[in-house]
């Protein structure tokens, strides 16, 4: 079968999913155009069909419940793992038996797919805390951050609440995605330029200066165990964490 | 001598730093459109520090300026040591600024006995009053309750706050006489128990009506040190079991005692026991999560928790009878007592066997640690590893002692020390 290709949507991508499982052979590759610039003999491309995609959702709904869904969303957002294959196989096998799977973890297909969705989870929840916020000159403010997986959509609900009232941007500077809230809603942005290091408030130094401090202060001399410190705050995230970078 | 914001948050957040308590769980507020901030259930760290602890909540001093002169800490009237005072708005506005640029879940409010314990119990209040009403922060926040301040202050405390503690400091009266000879037991468990009833009350209440104000709704903690004192850890547990029961507490802390002041009252540690701390704490989650009792976790005649095993493990191996635990029919209650399988790990099997029968091999595909489950288990009543423990506890008991010694000492140590 010829590879499908698929603009890149999570509607796209069930569309592309759905045609795979009604062609009923096993495999069926599906691609994001982003993705198949390599493919040597280019793939079918894929219209992306809304009706088609909700179709497909609400039968697997019937079966999988909100519980699948969540997985199938937290898979569409770990962009850097064969992500598609996952989808395609997860949505397979919950059709073929007929019911929720997604306890079935000796299952090698719900094993993946559960623990890279759990990877992903995972990696929202340590940014719900790990993500440093700077006040801008114009009173906003602005979160840049590198995450592995495409999670800036899943963490904006959670600062929504926290933050209602402020207008904030979250920045995925490692793909150029950004979610504003400009108070009321959210602003989905491509960033093209680079925003390297916009003009910060007035007080904003004094107060990244007192959580330093404050962040070394707090730590037990005798037992300092930075092994520890690195294990829950890996390095790769350093950058943006401003008790970690020195002015 | 005049000091700005910045120079007292040194001091005070150096003063608080061996307050244990990080947590920011148990209470859930939701943001209001013209306020600032919730709080989720679950709790979140923000950040960790360099001893690896975890930081979630701004932990300061209000004061550290204290009347008392405990021998264990650091900021006891007779230390000749930097004294500052915030101010209330101070206090609010680092809260809030620290709270927009998401350093912190909230805060965590202690002081020293500044003037009187009615002084002191006012001004937290007045902190948490002016966050929650005037600012409208729906953030967490933790104030220490004092002890011997006026009811009517700590009620307040208690309807601005989301959790009240009362620090028991020592475990028994004999060793709070000795080294906090101004607290006495009584002027501990008064506030406790007043807090504790306020709780139930208020549960009550806003069962009846939604809107009542709710008053400390993520329950209250307490804290002990841990080794600066002779009891054994049966008599820990004890105290924190019925702390538990009697005062419907929601967490105890341990704090191991580090040596800050030279003191003749004081033992001599080379280092803070860390380890025994960290064991307490496996006990303490075996009591509140597993359905432990503090006498079936320790005995009269084996007082204090084994160095080398964990205390379920160490309970697993004086149990013989109660093994192997089938893993196809166990019920969760059951599989939570196999040393390794822990709360993930039991509902994973659950899950898991509705839809295939597991082996052994299918175990370490879910997850499962079979390190030291293996000797306690029979998957379809195969043993998951010899010897089989039922039979011949001591070699197992060997088996795992080599096993621990060899992984404690590249990581336990490393992680504890
Ligand atoms: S009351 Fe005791 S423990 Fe508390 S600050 Fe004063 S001296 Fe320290």
């Amino acid at each position: 079968m010829t590879p499908l290709v698929y603009d890149g949507s999570f509607e796209g991508m069930l569309t592309a999913v759905k045609l795979v499982l009604e062609k009923g052979a096993k495999g069926g590759e599906i691609l994001p155009v982003e993705g198949s610039e390599e493919l040597l003999f280019g793939g079918d491309r894929v219209a992306t069909s809304e009706e088609a995609a909700r179709a497909l959702l609400t039968d697997f709904h019937c079966y999988a419940g909100k519980r699948g869904l969540r997985l199938l969303l937290l898979l569409f957002l770990a962009d850097t793992a064969p992500r598609e294959r996952l989808i395609r196989d997860y949505i397979r096998v919950t059709m073929e038996q007929g019911k929720d799977i997604g306890g079935w973890l000796t299952h090698p297909v719900v094993a993946e797919a559960v623990r890279t969705a759990r990877r992903v989870a995972h990696e929202a929840h340590r940014f719900t805390g790990l993500l440093r916020f700077r006040q801008l000159a114009d009173g906003s403010f602005y979160a840049p951050f590198e995450p592995d997986y495409n999670i800036a959509a899943a963490l904006a609900p959670h600062f929504a609440r926290r933050m209602g009232k402020e207008r904030w941007l979250i920045h995925d500077r490692r793909r150029d995605l950004g979610i504003f809230w400009d108070g009321r809603e959210f602003v989905p942005a491509v960033l093209d330029q680079k925003v390297e290091n916009p003009a910060v408030s007035d007080r904003e130094n004094f107060f990244q200066e007192c959580w330093r401090n404050y962040h070394r202060r707090i730590a037990v001399e005798g037992r300092r165990n930075p092994t520890l410190q690195r294990q829950f705050m890996p390095v790769r995230y350093w950058r943006y964490l401003t008790e970690l970078t020195r002015t | 001598m005049f000091l700005n914001t910045a120079q007292k948050l040194d001091i005070l957040a150096a003063s608080a730093k061996y307050d244990v308590s990080c947590s920011s769980s148990g209470s859930r507020r939701r943001g209001s459109p013209s306020g600032i901030g919730s709080a989720a259930v679950a709790g979140c760290c923000h950040s960790w520090s360099e001893d690896g602890r975890c930081i979630s909540l701004l932990k300061i001093l209000f004061s550290n300026v204290c009347i008392y002169d405990c021998a264990f800490c650091l900021n006891r009237r007779s230390n000749d040591i930097p004294r500052a005072t915030f101010t209330v708005d101070e206090v609010a506005e680092l809260t809030l600024e620290f709270y927009k640029r998401n350093y912190i879940e909230g805060l965590f409010l202690s002081s020293g006995i500044w003037r009187s314990p009615d002084d002191t119990m006012e001004c937290l209040a007045k902190v948490a009053e002016t966050l929650r009403f005037r600012h409208r922060f729906n953030g967490y926040i933790h104030l220490k309750a004092i002890p011997g301040a006026d009811p009517n202050l700590i009620r307040r405390a208690g309807l601005a706050a989301d959790r009240l503690s009362v620090n028991i400091e020592l475990p028994t009266e004999k060793s709070l006489k000795l080294l906090a000879p101004d607290k006495t037991r009584q002027a501990i468990l008064h506030p406790m128990r007043q807090i504790g009833e306020g709780i139930v009350e208020n549960r009550a209440e806003r069962k009846k009506f939604r809107k009542a104000p709710s008053f400390a709704p993520a329950g209250q903690s307490s804290q002990l040190v841990i080794g600066a004192t002779p009891e054994s850890d049966l008599q820990i547990l004890h105290l924190t079991e019925s702390l538990y029961n009697r005062f419907s507490l929601k967490r105890v802390y341990y704090s191991a005692y580090v040596p800050v002041n030279a003191d003749s009252r004081l033992p001599a540690l080379r280092q803070p026991p860390a380890l025994r701390e960290h064991r307490l704490y496996q006990a303490d989650w075996l009591m509140r999560y597993y359905g432990f009792r503090a006498e079936e976790i320790l005995t009269p005649s084996q007082p204090d928790l084994d160095e080398h095993f964990d205390p379920k493990t160490a309970w697993a191996l004086r149990h013989p009878a109660s093994f192997p635990v089938e893993i196809h029919s166990a019920g969760y209650e059951t599989l939570l007592r196999v040393p390794g399988i822990g709360v993930t790990s039991a509902k994973r099997i659950i899950a898991a066997r509705r839809y295939a029968r597991l082996a052994v091999e299918d175990l370490q595909r879910i997850g499962v640690v079979l390190k030291r489950a293996r000797f306690f288990i029979t998957c379809g009543g195969r043993y998951g590893a010899e010897p089989k423990f039922n039979h011949s506890p001591e070699r197992v008991r060997r088996e795992l002692l080599t096993g621990s010694k060899r992984a404690s000492d590249a990581n336990q140590l490393r992680l504890f020390g």
